[in-house]
């Protein structure tokens, strides 16, 4: 035997099956892994000359070698294929464990903007209407002295129109002091039934504590040959409940304005203290949001509807009272202070 | 209006505690906004009157007083009040008695037993300031409590009374809707005509019929000068929130508290032309009034003269020169109807408010005159004696307010008012309310009381019987319906759609005043005229505003100033030009559009943060690709970042750098960015078309050009986009260059020209002819040179 490794025999066979073997679960590294394929199987390895030489047997004993060697060959593939699999693991493993990333740190950041709260209000008032089948509708903040005072039941002598309230242009234009003219500007156009709100700024010549020169309303209207004072009743205790998302109780108190009748203020009970009585409410329980009535027959003299064919309500509401009892804020001229840590909190 | 609850029982009694009486007459529409108690004495406090005085031994500021507490008691007590004198009658606090929180005790001072102090309303805690003892009236019975004499056991009640119940400012009007609410029946005070002493007259003519509908005086002579005014009359003044003056006014002042009749009471020896005439002022007259100042008489004001000059502001206040005053013997007494509007023309043309005009203004019983007269004669004559002559009436009555009949429909109640009240209920209900009922076919013929203002026709009454009726006790029905089906079309693009890209681009809204400071407008926008405010509340809030610049650059300079370095805001809302209002969206930006941070570089904002969201909320319209951005230079900003923004050739905004001097004035360094848009011009949204989507591989081609730096690249852009032909899918400008390598008055631009059919893959050759026609049209239109 000139180069021994290459003559068959069960024992050399075993032995290098087994050499092997032991070299492969020692490689650490795919490439170590690969010196061994190639030192074993490759097409100078050792058991590939092995199987070469069976050709020096005699010839019935060629098979079963031939069956032997291509047995310990397979076996040795399949412990090579899963030791790399093994490796290519524990690489990957180590690999990861590198890139860890600290999932604590703050998020890449942009700024944020928001709504004014105001307008969250006023949104959320419109949707709640929306749905129950109101129009929405707009007029003009400078208006005339018609549809500010005269068609609304307002004549020229009456206490409501004292210069100190409102603020002019001249003898007939004005900044619109409530959003009721739009009533009238729709009613103009528009025949019964009808079904809308109006919301936006409204001016009142007046500055302290608890009043800012402008403000904002949200008016609705409803008429046509069917509607009642149990109507308003009943679609003012759905809105503020839906508003505040509160089993509010909900009070109608007798009270006057000069283009509804029978007119009413209505009272809900505290946000703050459930009715129990608390500053916000003055220990009465219960707060004063809002101000509506039946559509004073006057009204309908100015738009040409019919008022013996037709009855309506109207009510009106403050943006900035609802919007400070709903979020808490306690001071009205924050709104118009813009102030951003006030912003922010509503974003 | 305040009205104390023992003053009312007398006129009607309900057996209801205050805060019962306060629920139901606010739920009737009286609100109560507060309901206060009286605050009582300690109960060993009596009605004491000094029978003798003498000196203290030891100090002649103390002296000793037997004071008697009772039909046969006597006390001593020192006392060092300046005003105590024998025969007077005071408040004694017996030992026992706690008075400003200490009780009071028998004990020596300086020597001398004092049994109990005599006390000031301060001291007791029933007045806010006192000079000394509290003087009672002589016959306030000795040994009384003086809780029980002075009734301090009662409650005060604050009621805003509506503008059109004029009727409900008095004891009198308030207890008949008491009697109207509860049922409890109401117990009229008796009012008889006093004996004429004499017929003295004073001649009187009412020139201003009009105005003056109903003038009713009398003289009473020889008051004594010596009267006060009883405790029981000051108590109810004080309770109603008047002090009192001189027994004769306190009397006036009484009336009209009680009844709701103002009165005026003058001293006729004080007339230098006697007589009274009731006219119109006429120009160039004026007046010294009983509060000292001094008017310019509009002229049409009406006004209360003697034969020559004016005396009073007629149903507003009296002048000072015929003033009632301590010595006053003879007295007029005027009680009128004085028209509603004539009142309120005073009140308005001079700006004075009283008591007084307030009940004219708003509507006095036109038939109450003669009774009010009737009943402060009475009061004189008690309090002052005197000698009253007749009753002066001269009354215009065509000319006085008629009320008249009106029908009231069964069926319209509940048509309004949508509950079913019963028949007998409705016609109880009038009857309480008004003068007469009659019932008719269908209804009732009513007709109302004069002092009812508020009630002329059926509505009037149907919101009578809804308030009387309860509106508690009207049901509720919730009905949602849509009358129309509502549509919502996809191509309005929604305000709120707007505000999200603001959002996300990290502005806040703000809401800043439509009136703005003139001098900050000017600068801002100089070449428009804001429209003026004839009544400001202040110079820097005088003029509406022309663009929302000056309020939201107001809002950034207040938040600058407290040092916030992201100011981001926007403003949606009008702006008032000379041919109308506008709806528009401003924005302002300044300083880090990216704070500091770990995982990026922080960044101030620059023009085209800007630009890129005024692009993002142009395309919400889906035709961003029609807007275009043009160097204009426009008032306000900074000359070389200045846009106009143009929408199919109309301008639809403007953004820019606000003008550096504007900023500098206020010691502002940073750049403040700004922009405005037409709100309209973003109403419509095309509708969204589907263009395809290619299987086939696009070819991308960077070309870089060389071109004068002054070239906007607008225009290069618009060049290759016409050139390129309809294979072009993407253009896409990656870089600009000027600075080193090329020429100083050149720029680089490259594009990425993407290339892409639907239908099949491109060839290249097709791709190279494009390349060549837009290499070949910018050499022509710009001399644009290919950098290779």
């Amino acid at each position: 035997m000139t180069d021994g490794t290459a003559m068959y025999s069960l024992s050399a066979l075993d032995s290098l099956v087994t050499q092997a073997g032991a070299e492969i679960a020692e490689a650490e590294e795919e490439a170590q892994l690969e010196a061994v394929r190639v030192r074993y199987l490759g097409k100078k390895g050792s058991l590939t000359r092995l199987l070469k030489s069976i050709g020096n047997l005699p010839v019935e004993e060629r098979p079963q070698a031939g069956q032997v060697i291509n047995r310990a060959k397979r076996t040795l593939d399949t412990r090579l294929q899963f030791r790399r699999a093994e490796l290519r693991d524990q690489q990957q493993r180590k690999q990861l464990g590198t890139e860890t990333v600290d999932v604590t740190l703050p998020g890449r950041s942009w700024a944020q903007g928001g709504p004014h709260p105001l307008t969250r209000t006023m949104v959320r008032m419109e949707e709640i209407f929306s749905h129950a089948g109101f129009d929405i509708a707009f007029g003009p903040e400078i208006e005339d002295d018609f549809h500010n005072f005269e068609a609304l039941n307002i004549p020229p002598d009456h206490p409501a129109r004292a210069m100190q309230d409102t603020f002019y242009f001249d003898d007939d234009l004005l900044l619109r002091t409530h959003t009721s003219p739009v009533q009238i500007r729709y009613m103009k156009t528009r025949q019964p039934p009808i079904r809308v709100v109006a919301s936006g700024r409204v001016y009142r010549c007046d500055s302290d504590v608890t009043h800012t020169p402008m403000f904002h309303q949200l008016e609705g209207l409803v008429v046509d040959d069917s509607t009642t004072f149990a109507d308003l009743k009943g679609i003012l205790e759905y809105f503020v409940r839906e508003f505040f998302e509160a089993d509010l109780d909900v009070r109608f108190r007798p009270s006057y304005f000069p283009f509804t009748e029978p007119s009413a203020e209505v009272d809900i009970s505290c946000v703050f203290c459930e009715g129990a009585g608390c500053n916000v409410c003055k220990r009465s329980g219960w707060l004063e949001v809002l101000g509506c009535g039946m559509v004073h027959p006057a009204l309908y003299e100015h738009v040409d509807i019919d008022s013996e064919i037709n009855t309506g309500y109207a009510f009106g509401m403050g943006v900035e009272r609802f919007t400070m009892l709903r979020y808490g804020v306690n001071d009205l001229r924050l709104f118009f202070e813009n102030d951003l840590d006030m912003l922010s909190q509503f974003r | 209006m305040l009205i104390s609850c023992r003053w009312l029982d007398e006129w009607v009694r309900t057996y209801l505690d205050e805060t019962e009486l306060a629920h139901r007459l606010t739920m009737g529409g009286l609100e109560v906004n507060e309901t206060t108690r009286i605050n009582q004495c300690h109960e060993d406090v009596v009605v004491g009157k000094v029978l003798e005085i003498a000196e203290h031994p030891d100090n002649p500021e103390l002296k000793l007083c037997m004071v008697a507490c009772g039909p046969q008691e006597t006390v001593d007590v020192v006392c060092g009040a300046p005003n105590v004198a024998p025969g007077f009658t005071y408040p004694l606090a017996l030992p026992g008695a706690i008075i400003d929180g200490q009780e009071i005790r028998a004990k020596f001072i300086r020597g001398t037993r004092s049994e109990g102090m005599l006390c000031s309303e301060k001291e007791l805690g029933i007045g806010e300031e006192s000079n000394g003892l509290l003087e009672l009236s002589e016959d306030a019975p000795t040994g009384a409590t003086l809780n029980d004499y002075l009734q301090l056991d009662d409650a005060v009640l604050d009621i805003d009374v509506t503008p059109n119940r004029a009727d409900c400012f008095s004891v009198a009007g308030i207890a008949r809707e008491v009697s109207i609410l509860t049922g409890n029946a109401i117990q009229l005070p008796e009012i008889q005509s006093v004996q004429l002493a004499n017929y003295t007259e004073m001649p009187v003519r009412v020139e201003s019929v009009e105005d003056c509908p109903r003038y009713v005086g009398r003289m009473i002579e020889n008051i004594s000068t010596r009267a006060v005014t009883p405790d029981w009359m000051r108590e109810r003044l004080r309770r109603s929130g008047l002090r009192c003056l001189h027994p004769i006014v306190d009397v006036t002042n009484y009336v009209m508290l009680e009844l709701g009749q103002p009165m005026h009471a003058l001293d006729p020896d004080l007339l230098d032309a006697p007589g009274i005439v009731v006219r119109h002022a006429v120009k160039g007259e004026s007046l010294d009034l009983l509060d000292g100042s001094n008017l310019k008489l509009v002229e049409g004001t009406q006004v209360i003269a003697d034969l020559e000059k004016p005396i009073g502001l007629a149903g507003v206040m009296g002048g000072i020169s015929t003033g009632i005053h301590a010595n006053t013997q003879n007295v007029f007494l005027e009680a009128a109807f004085f028209a509603p509007k004539a009142a309120r023309f005073s009140v308005r043309s001079h700006d004075i408010r009283t008591d007084a005009s307030h009940r004219f203004e708003r509507g006095v019983d036109p038939h109450l005159q003669v009774l009010a007269m009737e009943r402060a004669t009475a009061l004189i004559l008690e309090i002052a004696g005197g000698q009253p002559g007749p009753v002066l009436n001269l009354c215009t009555s065509k000319q006085l307010p008629h009320k008249q009949a009106c029908m009231v429909r069964y069926s319209r109640i509940e048509r309004v008012l949508g509950v079913g009240i019963s028949r007998n209920e409705v016609e109880s209900i009038l009857v309480s309310v008004n003068r007469s009922v009659v019932p008719r076919s269908g209804g009732w013929k009513v007709m109302p009381y004069s002092y009812r203002f508020d009630l002329n026709e059926e509505h009037d009454q149907i919101e009578e019987i809804a308030r009387v009726y309860g509106y508690e006790k009207i049901p509720s029905n919730l009905r949602i319906r849509h009358e129309q089906p509502r549509n919502v079309s996809e191509t309005t693009v929604r305000s709120s759609e707007i505000r999200d890209v603001l959002h996300r681009g990290g502005y806040f809204e703000a809401i800043t005043y439509s009136f703005v400071d003139p001098e900050m407008q000017q600068k801002i926008n100089p070449s428009i005229a804001g429209k003026q405010l004839a009544n400001p509340i202040a110079e820097n809030l005088s003029v509406m505003r022309t663009s929302l610049w000056p309020g939201l650059f107001h809002v950034f300079h207040e938040n600058y100033r407290r040092r916030k370095e992201q100011i981001f805001l926007y403003e949606i809302g009008r702006i008032f030009l000379p041919e109308g209002e506008k709806n528009m969206i401003g924005g302002l930006a300044c300083g880090m559009i990216v704070s500091e941070q770990w995982a990026q570089e922080k960044r101030t904002v620059d023009f085209f943060d800007v630009k890129a969201l005024l692009t993002c909320i142009y395309d919400l319209t889906g035709a961003g690709d029609r807007v275009e951005f043009r160097a204009v230079n426009n008032e306000g900003l900074h000359p070389g970042c200045s846009a106009s923004i143009y929408f199919d050739e109309q301008q639809v905004g403007v953004a820019g750098q606000l003008h550096p001097t504007l900023l500098q004035q206020r010691g502002i360094d940073e750049p403040v960015y700004v922009f405005q848009l037409e709100m309209d011009a973003l109403a419509q949204r095309q509708r969204y078309q589907f263009k395809g989507v290619s299987r086939y591989p696009p070819i991308v081609r960077d070309l870089s050009f060389l071109l004068d730096r002054e070239i906007p690249v607008q225009s290069v852009e618009n060049t290759i986009r016409h050139s390129a032909g309809d294979f072009l899918t993407n253009l896409n400008l990656f870089d600009v260059y000027s600075g080193t390598g090329i020429d100083f008055n050149k720029k680089s631009v490259t594009y990425r020209l993407t290339f892409r059919l639907n239908t099949r893959t491109l060839t290249d050759q097709e791709v190279d002819v494009a390349v060549e026609a837009v290499i070949h049209q910018l050499k022509q239109d710009f001399n644009a040179t290919l950098r290779t």
